[in-house]
């Protein structure tokens, strides 16, 4: 049985039935599983499924689904979410119409695999029975027969009996040469590691995993026997050549099914003193740990876990071999059987308290927190230890309770940094700094509705003073994060009752109310601080902006004049400063860069004409943020132009514009037209230089082409420039074209008379 | 009295190790060329080392499709009677390699296996050789063979010091002699070496030259982009460059300024043609030690980038011994490192300093770059505000998405035909599509790196942020669950938009699964331990509820049942629950059971009808 013999079917298939991208997308997906190319598979995966399910397919719905949780939980280890999708899974492959699909065998090893993680002793007896059953329908040719016995084989492992395990994977190995996959037997090559392994077997194992290493091509296979092979040399205390073998962490960290061989590998590296068995190792682990706890792959979690207390004992580092205690103890009822789980933990405990007692802790309380913030060291388990010392004696110090969390982040113990920063602040509601740090890490994280709480709490128990002024700004920041900038507010404005006179305060709220549309308010404001601040500063540039948008312009020039520009008159300020660029951003939210023209000191004219049916800004008059975007010119750079991010447009020009195509008329005819089109106000934007040459059809000779876009005003006849054009740019020898307008006027026989043009010359 | 001519025989098995060429070590033909033209370069550095008078190191190759020759001059160090003997037929000996042996020659030194000469026989039928040492500059010497086993070797006419390599080329080989291919050939393959090399006479313009970019540090910015761009088309065969970054050696803080070693140098390139998010056009081409080794590296790029491609130099990498291919090892893997990072800086340079290059980028390619940013966190920070995603509205940033959806991200999965249809047609909010490629991951990213909630709709958790649980009194509680209850339903309170939405009906997925596994059927269908292994998660499911109704408290026809009070309003209320359930229930439109047979809800929608109107 050739399972993947149906699925090159039906890529080609697929290909010639107008499907090639479902075809493409099907190559791929396994290629990004083995590779671990995680991101690129999460890419595709809707896409594949969404084709498959048009196309009627359960067989490829099954075949992407099952590769999908081969990286969820094989290698992924999201056990706990994917378990109902591998259940989903399983009664999708037994229906009929998908039950013959030969990929419905390979859906039980995703439903095993996820119990296997959760408790794999746990779950031994059942996965040994799904898998014996499963080999009880398939024989040695089949592909999946490697996975399923590799399955059993983890089954009699976890189940204690490894020694059984090695003589089953002999008895499989013996059955797929005689089935001609010989060299098959490699895909046995990982379970057989791990029996010898556990059989303490360790130079075969390490046989096993080198030879394994040099036929893989695969990166799930190759760093898998890597770590085998570095667990193993560490072991057998050749850490050098472990050392070499071991791949760098940033090619573990995103595939946790590598976790426990690399923990291993590190833990015998670090007991040899071959590697730095130190708090950094420690945090490594733990963040490991947590993940593997979080997604419910409890029993290896624990395995870690262990690995922590052992190496902490090993460098007196007590207080985080009873970390490690702790989580063991809560991680142990999740398992479905403990099977010497708590048996383990009892005998940590013991040897943890063997060791209190050698080395009985003489740490004493400090005399004053300023002591025990001196006897700090950049080793954040000592500190811990320190801090808890000082803690003790003198629990309200909040330095203490905020350095006791960046210890904790340090070591990976986030949940714990802040469950201990918002028990400081329950016992002491008026801990500013405490809020602060706490509410500034929520946001970080992007948790803002918390944030929010926090502060809230924070607001009732301690209504004024610092605290409140802190809370109302944890409060703002959120909103802002939300993007629910009416809701930051009242905040604000809170603030700035608790704290008068503070201008960033006063600024923020005048930008609220311009954005809200509340212009006058702004104003007010802006003139309050403009003539209460004696020096220019932003106060000024945001006052020309909403009184730009008021058009209020004696209070635009006022300001201009403290900051030292020079406008003169009355009325509308409209100058030529130059060129600038001007950054628009579109209702799609996509962002273009237009060329205008600076008419005062926050307002511009755009001067580019767009392409037909892009959007059109030529003539927008644009208020923009006075700060621009880049930086002033460097020495010697030309062709410098300030790059300003629009506000809104004052007042939209209101053009449209045509394609005007075809034989250059030369430069006085164009020149000629050029100035009719502008005394009808509109504009004629060239496109083309010397380079843009049509060539006639007919006789193959080459002439200067012209292209532009021609911008009209919005009272402009339409048929009246027609009649222009055709005026100019009709003449046979060298026509132009404008199809856009003589489509818009709905001229059939112009519309035609333009076709042969296109035609003749190839445009 | 002259030199008598020796015929000599080559002292390893040729004609085995000619076959091994011709079929496998050299894939394609123009490797000759490259072979030759690196022999004739060596040869110029070996004279740079050895003699101390002045010469013009230079390189002439000469294609004559006439005469069907190649010509390959030198004015390198030519060779002696013995070193011919010793080195030039002897494979595995090059005196290029003896010179690196020794340490000498450093990196200027291409060839290393003493096999380049032989490629010269799988393209010729004859190979004529004529040389005059700088160590003899008064004796020449002809060196002529057939098929490389035998060869005569006898004075000529001493010419100027270096060396004149004529390949008689084969039929098969004619192209070789090509005047068109020859230096398009040299452009590619010899574009790295020190020395000019020329087409026909040593006055043309050198093929080699304008020298890479980033050889040339006093350029000017713009004169920098334009050259890149020149140097870029040359390698990139399918698209127009759009825009170029260098890669540069990685800092090395104990070396001085100046001193930037033998650390990679190149050139990436975005490509200026539409791509779809997996298309992957990826390209580099690696030079080590000025010889094109491979001109399709692709996997130092990053598995993201199909929209780059690059020229790199980097001496650090081993060539395999086809020389077509580089070694796999650690520096391999480091100079992919450093190019992903000289890639994401580049894109950032471009954002922050040329926006209109930066835009065509995202156009062109945006797409891909969705895929590119949940790779990257890097990068996503780049892209995340710019980058559009799929949604009903059409293409939208992001942001614009959050802004006209109240800060959240809603996400369809497609399933077709369902509420969330209905609902977001009417409410005119925009909803992610969830299938196409990289839109739901690059959602999920940006809601955890910026903000936002991904409301994934048709998930228990997208329908408790859709539907969100309203308070109520345990009076208003019991009167909606006697109006709307149906039979294992649960009627659940709440507010959500549009307030002319009074109900949404939807059925609870894990039930059905628990359902169908649970039943006697499935122990025929499925074998027995798996289904045992199954049923372990499906008793973990509450059978109790199939499907939730959402009653929507902010409705007015809700509000109204709820105010109804007497016999006669009471009456009329239950006939309008019992039309609203039947549209519920039609809208669910998932005739799959838990949410009722589509027929049902016909039936109960005309008997309220009747009523009203028997009522009215």
């Amino acid at each position: 049985m050739d399972i993947w013999r149906w699925v090159h079917d039906l890529q080609r298939e697929l290909n010639e039935s107008g499907r090639p991208r479902l075809a493409e997308l099907t190559r791929r997906i396994p290629g990004h599983v083995v590779n671990h190319e995680h991101a690129q598979l999460d890419a595709i995966v809707p896409e594949a499924l969404a084709l498959a399910r048009e196309a009627k397919s359960p067989w490829l719905e099954l075949f992407i689904r099952h590769w999908n949780l081969q990286s969820r939980i094989l290698h992924r280890h999201e056990a706990t979410a994917y378990l109902p999708e591998a259940v989903r899974l399983l009664e999708l492959a037994s229906r009929d119409e998908a039950r013959d699909c030969p990929q419905s065998v390979c859906v039980i090893q995703d439903l095993a695999g996820c119990y296997a993680e959760l408790d794999g002793p746990g779950y031994a007896p059942d996965r040994i029975a799904v898998a014996r059953e499963t080999l009880a329908r398939i024989d040695a040719k089949w592909p999946c027969f490697t996975c399923i016995s590799s399955e059993y084989a983890y089954g009699l492992i976890d189940d204690g009996r490894a020694a059984a395990a090695v003589a089953f994977l002999d008895a499989q190995a013996e059955a797929l040469v005689g089935a001609g996959r010989g060299a098959a037997t490699r895909h046995l090559a990982t379970a057989r590691t791990e029996a010898l392994f556990r059989l303490d077997r360790l130079d075969e194992a390490l046989a096993v995993a080198l030879r394994a290493r040099e036929t893989e091509t695969d990166v799930n296979d190759q760093l898998t026997h890597a770590l085998d092979a570095a667990r193993l040399l560490a072991r057998l205390g050749r850490c050098e050549e472990a050392l070499l073998a071991l791949p760098p962490f940033d090619r573990i960290l995103p595939t946790p099914s590598l976790y426990e061989r690399w923990t291993q590998a590190m833990h015998a590296l670090a007991l040899a003193l071959a590697a730095p068995g130190d708090w950094k190792l420690e945090a490594r682990f733990f963040e490991l740990e947590t993940k593997l706890a979080d997604s419910g792959v409890v029993r290896v979690a624990i395995g870690i876990a262990h690995r922590r207390a052992e190496l902490a004992i090993a460098r007196d580092r007590l207080g985080t071999a009873e970390h490690a205690a702790a989580s063991i103890r809560a991680l142990v009822p999740r398992l479905r059987r403990p099977l010497g789980a708590d048996d383990d933990l009892a005998r940590l405990d013991t040897a943890i308290a063997a060791a209190r007692e050698a080395v009985k802790d003489a740490r004493h309380p400090p005399g004053s927190a300023e002591l025990a913030l001196a006897q700090l060291t950049s080793d954040p388990e000592t500190d811990l230890e320190i801090l808890a010392a000082g803690r003790a004696r003198f629990p309200d110090e909040e330095r203490l309770a905020i350095i006791a969390a960046s210890a904790r982040r340090a070591l990976s113990r986030h949940a714990e940094a802040e469950a201990g920063l918002r028990a400081h602040l329950t016992a002491f509601p008026g801990a500013h700094g405490v809020l602060m740090t706490l509410g500034q890490s929520l946001l970080d994280q992007k948790r803002s509705p918390e944030a929010r709480a926090l502060a809230e709490a924070s607001l009732a128990a301690e209504p004024k003073g610092e605290i409140a002024v802190g809370a109302h700004f944890l409060l703002a920041t959120a909103y802002q994060q939300e993007d629910e900038r009416e809701k930051a507010r009242p905040h604000l404005e809170a603030m700035l009752a608790l704290e008068p006179g503070n201008l960033r305060l006063e600024l923020l709220l005048a930008s609220l109310d311009r954005e809200a549309g509340r212009l006058e308010e702004s104003l007010a404001r802006l003139d309050r601080l403009v003539e209460r601040e004696p020096r220019a500063g932003n106060h000024d540039w945001d006052r020309m902006v909403t009184a730009t948008l008021l058009g209020r312009w004696d209070a635009v020039r006022a300001s201009a004049i403290r900051i030292g520009m020079n406008v003169q008159g009355e009325g509308p300020i409209e100058e030529a400063w130059g060129l600038c660029r001007i950054e628009l951003r579109e209702p799609d939210g996509e962002v273009g860069v237009h060329h205008a023209l600076r008419t005062g000191p926050v307002t511009a004219r755009i001067l580019e004409v767009a392409r037909p049916r892009a959007p059109q800004h030529y003539g927008d008059e644009i208020v923009f943020e006075a700060a621009p975007r880049n930086p002033a010119p460097g020495a010697g750079e030309e062709n410098h132009t300030y790059l300003y991010p629009a506000i809104t447009t004052r007042k939209p020009g209101e053009y449209e514009s045509y394609l005007l195509d075809g034989v250059h008329p030369g430069a006085e005819r164009l020149e000629a037209l050029r100035a009719d089109l502008k005394a009808r106000g509109c504009v004629l934007a060239v496109q083309s230089d010397a380079t843009y040459v049509v060539t006639e059809a007919a006789t193959d000779a080459a002439r200067p082409g012209l292209l532009a876009y021609l911008a009209a005003p919005a009272g402009c006849s339409r048929r009246e420039l027609h009649d222009l054009l055709a005026r100019h740019g009709g003449a046979d020898e060298s026509p132009l074209v404008w199809p856009g307008l003589a489509q818009a006027l709905e001229l059939t026989g112009e519309l035609e008379r333009q076709a042969a043009i296109i035609e003749r010359f190839g445009l | 009295m002259s030199e008598p001519v020796e015929l000599l025989r080559t002292q390893v098995d040729l004609a085995g190790l000619m076959r091994v060429l011709g079929n496998n070590l050299y894939s394609t033909p123009h490797v000759a060329l490259r072979e030759l033209v690196q022999n004739a370069h060596d040869s110029c550095v070996r004279r740079q080392l050895e003699d101390p008078s002045p010469f013009e190191p230079m390189i002439v190759v000469t294609p004559d499709p006439v005469k069907r020759t190649l010509t390959i001059t030198d004015t390198g160090a030519g060779l002696t009677h013995d070193e011919i003997v010793k080195y030039l037929a002897t494979v595995g000996a090059g005196y290029t390699g003896k010179l690196r042996a020794e340490g000498r020659g450093g990196e200027a030194l291409i060839g290393a296996f003493g096999l380049g000469f032989l490629s010269a026989f799988v393209v010729s039928e004859r190979v004529d050789l004529f040389t005059t040492s700088y160590q003899e500059p008064t004796l020449g010497w002809h060196f002529q063979s057939r098929g490389g086993e035998r060869y005569q070797l006898g004075p000529a006419p001493a010419g100027l010091v270096g060396t004149r390599v004529v390949l008689h080329l084969g039929e098969a080989f004619a192209l070789l002699a090509s005047v068109d291919l020859v230096p398009r050939l040299l452009e590619r393959y010899a574009c790295m070496l020190t020395f000019p090399i020329h087409l026909g006479s040593a006055t043309s313009d050198a093929v080699n030259r304008p020298a890479p970019p980033w050889r040339d540090e006093g350029d000017s910015p713009l004169l920098h982009r334009r050259r890149s761009l020149d140097f870029a088309r040359r390698f990139e065969s399918r698209f127009e460059p759009l825009c170029t970054f260098d890669v540069k050696p990685e800092a090395d803080p104990t070396a001085s300024a100046n001193d930037v070693g033998g650390g990679p140098r190149g050139l990436l390139w975005v490509q200026d043609g539409a791509t779809y998010g997996t298309s992957d056009n990826r390209n580099i081409s690696v030079f080590v030690r000025g010889m094109l080794v491979s001109p399709d590296e692709r996997d130092l790029l990053p598995p993201w980038a199909g929209f780059v491609g690059g020229v790199i130099e980097a001496d650090a990498l081993t060539p395999t011994a086809s020389r077509e291919d580089v070694q796999r090892d650690a520096a391999y893997h480091h100079l992919a490192g450093q190019i992903q990072g000289a890639l994401i800086s580049g894109l950032a340079h471009l954002a922050e300093h040329e926006p209109a290059t930066w835009r065509r980028v995202l156009l062109r390619h945006n797409e891909a770059l969705l895929g590119a940013a949940i790779c990257d966190p890097r990068l996503f920070d780049l892209l995340a505000p710019d980058l559009k995603v799929p949604t009903s509205e059409g293409g939208l940033t992001v942001p614009a998405v959050r802004k006209k959806s109240g800060g959240k991200i809603h996400v369809s999965m497609g399933e077709q035909g369902g509420y969330e249809e209905i609902l977001f047609r009417a409410l005119r909010v925009p909803v992610v599509t969830g299938v196409r490629y990289a839109a739901l991951p690059f959602c999920q990213a940006y809601a955890q790196r910026v903000g936002g909630a991904v409301v994934q709709l048709g998930t228990k958790q997208g329908n408790q942020s859709l539907f969100p649980r309203a308070e109520v009194s345990d009076a208003h509680a019991a009167r909606l669950r006697a109006l709307f209850h149906g039979e294992r339903q649960e009627v659940v309170p709440a507010r959500f938009a549009p307030d002319t939405l009074p109900l949404v009906l939807v059925p609870d997925r894990d039930v059905a699964l628990k359902e169908i596994l649970e039943r006697d059927e499935a122990d025929k269908k499925v074998s027995t331990a798996v289904l045992g292994m199954a049923r372990l998660f499906t008793k973990t499911i509450d059978a109790g509820v199939e499907a939730r109704l959402y009653v929507n408290l902010d409705t007015p026809v809700i509000a109204r049942i709820l105010a109804a009070s007497g016999p006669a309003e009471e009456a009329r209320a239950e006939q309008a629950a019992r039309l609203l359930r039947g549209v519920a229930g039609l809208m669910a439109g998932r005739d799959d059971g838990a949410s009722g047979e589509v027929g049902d809800h016909l039936a109960a929608l005309s008997d309220a009808l009747l009523a009203l109107l028997k009522s009215a």
